[in-house]
């Protein structure tokens, strides 16, 4: 994937050049994922609060006084925080006023809901009980950097860098694999349907 | 919002770059179960890191705070921008399978980067004045080589479909000899005037090529500004343009941490932006040529510093140490590399 500097987002948004548009979803939509689903959203919200918080960033990038204070991700970060936070709000008064009743929609949101919790909380318990080498590999990984800037970086081969890399992600998956509470999730007769 | 169409496209986009990552052969060893899973941890952890990482900005309070004001603006106003909200909700249902929508954007930047347009139209007002004239030698030699080209072609191709074809076909004959006419002649014009055009003009591919450093932060890698307060300060005005006093700044920064490759890469890329090619060529040339956070930044900008210089044998050097190393400046050492052949 090319990498973009800061301003070369701003200048192709500016230009209205598609592709920079399928960039940042490509490499932010996770980011903003995990925000809003941590704060009670679905994949689903996560995607229209990215959109909506793309559509505020243009309105004001098209102004060419505009200038970036911070980091392109930390102002899309914040901006889709603040709007996530305030349709939260939102939907909080809409639930008040026409006294939602619970049903089994809800009940199967909830659930999934707590076991992505359960899942990611499982994900960090068991990647911080990986080998050291291959936490710092597997992080610069998901950093975006390639092998060669990982061995680069770290000081080591490439060739050993990627086999550390496959080391630490089988033992990763393994681990995940193996934890009960895992287990209990993905039984046939367990809560989780979509681990997503 | 924009419903259901959007996210299937979302999800098959980030099912191609998983798919894609830059560790050949890692996911031949995965069961389909295993792959959805790392997938799933993946998408988790680069989403954990990024907001680690906007967290620790220390730009990140007062960001908060700011579009806040901006947010319930968006809100109060309820006629939004129809063209902003057409042109993210097309981008993001465009097909991953629409690459060549955006080969032909970055076509259509590069001959606005080059400003192929206005060069171009001028050459057809030039085309256009000698067709109607008398026009010279040269025109004259140049039409007679294009039309005698298409006619050898044309006669190829017409022995190729057989005589039976072509007379029941004539009319589609003269169409997709008329098309090839044009493409010719649009593929003559494009060589007229990339043959016209200089091959090596280190100025024009400086200026196109160059910006100055704006990752330049509090927060870039490994500059730690905190308790460096002349670091700090210097990089407040190279960020401010007040170069001179930037420049000042890295000096003593450098006096005090005559190891710090930071400082000497900044003082490089200030001289650059104040036009010292020859300093600047001095500093960075120490940071590119040893293994740190700027080795590759600092190989980029003395590459565009030895241009400016006239020493392309340098420049070239210095672009193809990053043409075949993967990262940021590959590509675009790359296409410098062409240009400078």
């Amino acid at each position: 994937m090319k990498e973009y500097t800061d301003s070369e987002i701003i200048e192709c948004l500016r230009n209205r050049q598609s592709y920079v548009v399928r960039y940042l979803s490509d490499k932010y939509l996770p980011m903003i994922r995990l925000m809003v689903t941590q704060l009670g959203g679905t994949s689903e919200d996560a995607k229209d609060i990215f959109q909506e918080g793309l559509m505020i960033m243009l309105e004001k990038i098209d102004n060419k006084e505009f200038a970036l204070t911070c980091k392109f991700k930390t102002f899309l970060y914040c901006v889709c925080e603040n709007l996530w936070k305030s349709s939260i709000v939102k939907r909080k008064a809409a639930i008040n006023y026409f006294n939602r009743r619970v049903n089994d929609d809800d009940d199967n949101d909830f659930t999934e809901m707590m076991d992505n919790r359960l899942c990611e909380e499982i994900f960090r318990d068991e990647f911080e009980k990986l080998d050291p080498v291959g936490k710092t590999i597997l992080k610069l990984y998901w950093e975006e950097m390639s092998p060669q800037e990982i061995a680069d970086k770290l000081g080591y081969s490439y060739g050993y860098v990627r086999k550390k890399k496959c080391e630490a992600q089988t033992e990763l998956i393994a681990r995940v694999k193996e934890h009960p509470d895992y287990k209990k999730i993905m039984r046939p007769e367990g809560s989780l349907k979509v681990v997503r | 919002m924009k419903g259901q169409d959007i996210n299937r496209n979302f999800n098959l986009r980030e099912e191609q770059r998983i798919g894609s990552r830059s560790f050949p052969g890692y996911d031949m060893i995965l069961t389909d179960e295993d792959s959805a899973l790392f997938k799933k941890i993946n998408e988790y952890f680069r989403g954990y890191f990024d907001i680690e990482d906007v967290k620790n900005d220390p730009s990140y309070s007062k960001t908060r705070d700011d579009v806040k004001s901006m947010i319930s603006d968006y809100q109060s106003n309820t006629v939004h921008n129809q063209e902003i909200e057409e042109f993210l909700r097309v981008s993001l249902t465009l097909e991953a399978s629409d690459v060549k929508i955006e080969d032909i954007s970055q076509i259509k930047q590069e001959i606005r980067q080059s400003n192929l347009n206005e060069i171009s139209k001028e050459w057809i007002k030039e085309w256009q004045k000698n067709k109607n004239g008398e026009g010279d030698k040269k025109t004259e030699e140049i039409r007679e080589f294009i039309t005698g080209s298409l006619k050898q072609a044309e006669n190829k191709a017409e022995i190729k479909r057989g005589t039976s074809e072509k007379k029941s076909g004539s009319g589609k004959v003269r169409i997709a000899g008329y098309t090839s006419l044009v493409a010719a002649s649009i593929i003559g014009l494009i060589f007229l005037i990339r043959s016209f055009q200089p091959f090596y003009n280190p100025d024009k591919i400086f200026s196109r090529f160059y910006e100055p450093f704006s990752a330049v932060s509090d927060v870039t890698r490994s500059l730690n500004t905190v308790g460096n307060e002349t670091l700090k300060s210097a990089v407040d005005s190279y960020r401010e343009g007040n170069y001179q006093v930037a420049t000042a700044g890295f000096s003593e920064a450098i006096l005090n941490d005559p190891a710090s490759g930071s400082s000497r890469f900044l003082l490089g890329i200030t001289y650059i932006a104040m036009n010292e090619f020859s300093q600047a060529i001095d500093m960075l040339d120490g940071v590119a040529n040893q293994q740190g956070d700027y080795t590759k930044d600092a190989r980029w900008y003395l590459g565009l510093a030895y241009l400016k210089t006239g020493n392309k044998a340098k420049a070239s050097e210095c672009f193809e140490l990053l043409a075949q190393t993967s990262g940021f400046y590959r590509k675009r050492s790359e296409r410098i590399l062409r240009l400078l052949k």
